[in-house]
């Protein structure tokens, strides 16, 4: 395995120019991720159709690189505007701003990025090392098997539905008929495509994606525009000193090693390891009365946390093609239009390519460790950017973007229709996620099951005698009755309040 | 929100009823394996339920603000943004990208707010020049 992981490294370092996407890639991720209201999602959406042009690996290293760079981004606004530059860093804000206050933002900015290394470098291990036993284990899937595992993928929608778990369904459900738009793929029976020749192969993925993360997102932006906001990027950089590296030290390892397990759940995304390391660091620690008043490790335990996900949500993502949260799920829309087919084929298809994967995300973490150490004025100094000449230019990246998938208007007006109808969901309060992650696992929850009912001749019970399926069954009625016990408690907590 | 949600309910009621009727015309296949209609007609009724369980727990919201102020300044321009990118992408293609990229973007930025219009100029003519140099030019992937 170290072997591949080294030929996974000299492919890279072969290429110049997959070292320089690479490089590009961290850098623009870290800008987007820096930027309060363009999400680590909306940066992997936005660039993918940039990725048309590049071969697989670059394509691919570039993704990667706006990934890690976004995630980790998010932590410049939330210690110098205390405003999360993407959910995940909503927990870094805690001590970070009060560090800032403190006079102290660039030992907050080093602590952020030395703990978001460590959490993308153990979960980028993580990922070598687990990702192929994994699918050594899937490639025993058959149809029964892929759509159980569908059915499961399905079921993280109620995780990531937010505050209505109701609403987080009806999205998955649009989603759902969204996805069976075009030819059915057994019989070709051309299906909802309102005798229009564009929709025959079905909704185009990344307009849609682009249209419901960045048009409605900007959208948003151009209603709350003019609010100003100051920053001060004449911070001094500071580097850690010995004691204060060793004194985050095991925050920072024990985080990342919290927020790549929680990576490799399906559904449980970067904000949800973000807290929980925050919470695990404050009631573990020494002194937890002085979190929140601008400690270290209050920054070091959610940045470790968050980019401690990139590599574990990963690992479902290239081993079960289930993507472990909303940005992987974009990114495996990514793969689909490069024409690679996550799952367990995938590492004995294109292994060259996997490992070089592998690589990259250690490498973008590398790279993401010295634009923090090194660049991060430049950065903060970004932030100054007003919002009145970004979000205009975003609104004209995307219609570029969506042309660009397959030279067709229609898919700019695809964009634009799912634009206005996320700007809509958003004001509904829907959660927007859903209609991705039900797009991508549509098809195969479709064709697997009619598949598995026709190789047992329609009898339901394939799905049951079958131990790895049943197994899966199992452990979907499971997550699903967890969902549902989380959510009665939730709302009996919300309840009572008043009550009382 | 109460009657945001009542509105956008009914709509998505409707799209369950009329997804029901197109597909139950869809063809059977022979044995008992499931034809192209089953997965769309499951689908709309998980829907229709769902819808149904928001539309009950609607009843008693107490939010009934509505979720977007018509009258607001704020989403007037919002409005105004959408229907100049609409205008673009409609010439786009007939007047091509060098020329209708420049109008549209400045347009947008000066719709937004009229203050920094040198700086406004400048920034549409440097993205203009990016987005075509590394579109079509570095990545060599069409533009409109």
């Amino acid at each position: 395995m170290l072997g591949q992981l080294m030929q996974g490294f000299a492919t890279i370092f072969s290429s110049p120019a997959s070292l320089l996407v690479l490089v590009l890639g961290v850098g623009s991720g870290i800008m987007v991720g820096s930027l309060p209201g363009l999400t680590a999602t909306m940066g992997v959406a936005l660039l993918v159709p940039l990725t048309f042009g590049m071969p697989p690996i670059a394509a691919l290293l570039m993704l990667v690189g706006v990934y890690v760079g976004a995630i980790y981004g998010g932590s410049i606004s939330a210690i110098l505007l205390r405003t999360p530059g993407t959910p995940a860093a909503a927990a870094t804000i805690l001590d970070g701003f009060a560090l800032a206050q403190q006079g102290k933002a660039g030992k907050a900015l080093a602590t952020s990025t030395i703990a978001s290394f460590v959490g993308g470098v153990v979960s980028a291990l993580a990922l070598t090392f687990i990702a192929p036993q994994l699918a050594t284990f899937a490639l025993r899937f058959s149809s029964p098997e892929y759509f159980a595992l569908a059915l499961l993928g399905l079921t993280i929608i109620a995780s990531i539905s937010g505050d209505s778990v109701v609403k987080g369904l009806i999205a998955g459900m649009f989603g759902l008929l969204l996805s069976i738009m075009g030819m059915d793929p057994l019989t070709g029976y051309a299906r909802f495509t309102f005798d229009n020749i564009n929709l025959l192969n079905g909704i185009s993925f990344v307009p849609v994606l682009i249209g419901l993360f960045a048009v409605s997102e900007a959208l948003l932006s151009v209603e709350q525009i003019l609010t100003k906001t100051t920053v001060d990027t004449k911070f001094s950089s500071q580097l850690l000193n010995w004691k204060e590296i060793r004194g985050i030290s095991w925050t920072s390892i024990k985080s990342a090693i919290m927020g790549t397990f929680i990576g490799i759940i399906p559904g449980a995304g970067a904000d949800i390891a973000a807290f929980v390391a925050y919470g695990e660091a404050k009631r573990s620690s020494k002194h937890p009365e002085k979190f929140g008043t601008g400690i270290l490790e209050g920054i070091a335990a959610p940045e470790a946390g968050n980019n401690g996900v990139t590599g574990g949500a990963m690992v479902p993502l290239l081993t079960l093609g289930i993507p472990g949260d909303a940005t992987t799920a974009v990114m495996l829309g990514a793969l689909m239009m490069l024409g690679m087919r996550p799952g367990p084929m995938l590492f004995k298809e294109n292994g060259d390519i996997v490992y070089a994967v592998f690589a990259g995300l250690l490498l973008a973490n590398v790279f993401m460790l010295l634009y923090g150490l090194f660049g991060v004025k430049l950065f903060a100094r970004i932030l100054t950017v007003p919002r009145t000449l970004l979000t205009p230019i975003i609104f004209f990246l995307c219609i570029v973007g969506a042309y660009a998938i397959n030279n067709s208007m229609f898919d700019v007006w695809v964009m634009m229709l799912f634009g206005v109808i996320g700007y809509i969901m958003q004001k509904l309060k829907f959660p927007i996620s859903p209609i991705v992650l039900a797009l991508i696992l549509g098809p195969m929850a479709e064709g697997e099951f009619r598949r598995a009912l026709m190789m047992s001749q329609g009898s339901l019970s394939i799905f049951f005698t079958r131990p790895i399926s049943a197994v899966l069954l199992v452990v979907t009625a499971l997550s699903i009755i967890q969902t549902v016990i989380k959510q009665r408690k939730a709302s009996k907590a919300s309840v009572s309040p008043v009550a009382e | 929100m109460r009657k945001a949600n009542l509105i956008s309910g009914l709509l998505l009621l409707a799209l369950g009823g009329y997804v029901i009727l197109k597909a139950k015309g869809f063809p059977d296949l022979p044995d008992d394996t499931p034809g192209p209609g089953v997965f769309p007609i499951i689908v709309a009724i998980a829907l229709i339920i769902l819808v149904v369980l928001m539309l009950l727990e609607n009843r008693t919201n107490p939010d009934t603000k509505p979720i977007i102020d018509i009258k607001s300044p704020d989403f007037h321009r919002a409005v105004y943004v959408a229907l100049a990118l609409v205008v673009y992408v409609a010439l786009v293609e007939t007047l091509g990208f060098l020329i209708a990229t420049p109008v549209g973007l400045l347009g947008t930025m000066l719709l937004v707010n009229r203050e920094g219009i040198l700086t406004k100029v400048i920034a549409t003519a440097l993205t203009t020049a990016g987005l075509y140099g590394v579109f079509q030019v570095l990545l060599k992937v069409p533009l409109p």
